[in-house]
């Protein structure tokens, strides 16, 4: 049974499995920063609020949309939201820069951005 | 020969709308399943009538899968459902047509998984407007690789089972 099926292989599928295999390597590997997490909130397109997640001092609620956003110091989670599937919610919490997270239905994206440090070490207003 | 061709058709899009159903079932007992990922199941039943018939008849099952999704999840979940089915079924027939020759339903399987995948990934950003989405492909690009697979050597065992079925089907379409 098994061999017949390993018969049926053909080249194609070999290489197009090994092409996607190292996409997704490349595309797993680090990206560069440092480690200083931002997270950018989305609202039909636009971007409503960034806030430094490393310099927060307790964990923060905010509603956007018909959705309520956990950002805590090490990740954001969606708390509560309006939509029917609720697949953010069982999301759970995002932790990694480069990574998105979305309620599609309520239109509101949340991704995680770790910007390597910038050219000042301080700003001072 | 068209009675044959919706009675075909009913018989197919039934079956897609079950394992479609079955496999909701089946989500919570497979694990590291990313959010909102799904085996795909019926995607075998697509990638057969494709094979079978061709493309008018696929996508004829994607846009049943669609009305589906639309009665029972609501117009988000159709719209992305038609996203995908529809980027997914443009390829799996050209690859059919095209691509026999180099190409198993193993390839195939993964390569309509993907592209279904990155037709809902390209919904969701057009929905929510923004682009950043996208970096949640690797997740469903990683995971459309064993369902594809999964969906293509169930085809692959499934096809010689159903011969019969199939040759009968073409039979009575060649006399007309």
């Amino acid at each position: 049974m098994i061999l017949k099926l390993i018969k049926e292989i053909k080249k194609g599928d070999l290489f197009l499995v090994a092409v996607l295999i190292v996409f997704c390597v490349l595309w797993f590997l680090p990206k560069g920063g440092d480690g200083n997490l931002t997270a950018e909130i989305f609202l039909e397109g636009e971007c409503v609020q960034t806030v430094a997640l490393s310099d927060l001092k307790e964990d923060r609620k905010l509603t956007v949309g018909g959705c309520e956003i956990l950002l805590q110091k090490d990740g954001v989670l969606f708390l509560h939201s309006e939509c029917s599937d609720k697949l953010c919610e069982k999301r759970g919490k995002m932790t990694n820069a480069g990574d998105a997270m979305a309620c599609v239905p309520q239109r509101v994206v949340v991704a995680l951005t770790s910007e390597k440090a910038a050219d000042f070490d301080s700003v001072v207003y | 020969m068209k009675t044959k061709k919706v009675a075909f058709l009913g018989m197919m899009g039934a079956l897609a709308l079950v394992t479609g159903f079955l496999e909701n079932l089946l989500i919570p007992d497979i694990p590291f399943l990313p959010v909102g990922a799904k085996p795909g199941l019926s995607n075998v039943v697509t990638m057969y009538v494709a094979s079978v018939m061709g493309f008018p008849g696929a996508v004829y099952i994607t846009l049943i899968k669609a009305l589906f999704a639309l009665i029972t999840r609501g117009a988000t979940a159709a719209f992305m459902s038609l996203c995908g089915g529809l980027l997914s079924t443009v390829v799996t027939c050209i690859l059919l047509k095209f691509g026999k020759k180099y190409f198993s339903f193993w390839g195939i399987g993964v390569m309509s998984a993907v592209m279904h995948n990155m037709g809902q990934l390209a919904a969701s950003s057009v929905i929510s407007g923004t682009p950043v989405l996208i970096n949640y492909g690797k997740y469903l690009l990683i995971f459309a690789l064993i369902t594809g697979s999964v969906t293509g050597v169930m085809l692959l065992m499934i096809v010689p089972r159903v011969e019969k079925f199939t040759v009968y089907y073409n039979k009575n379409n060649s006399r007309k």
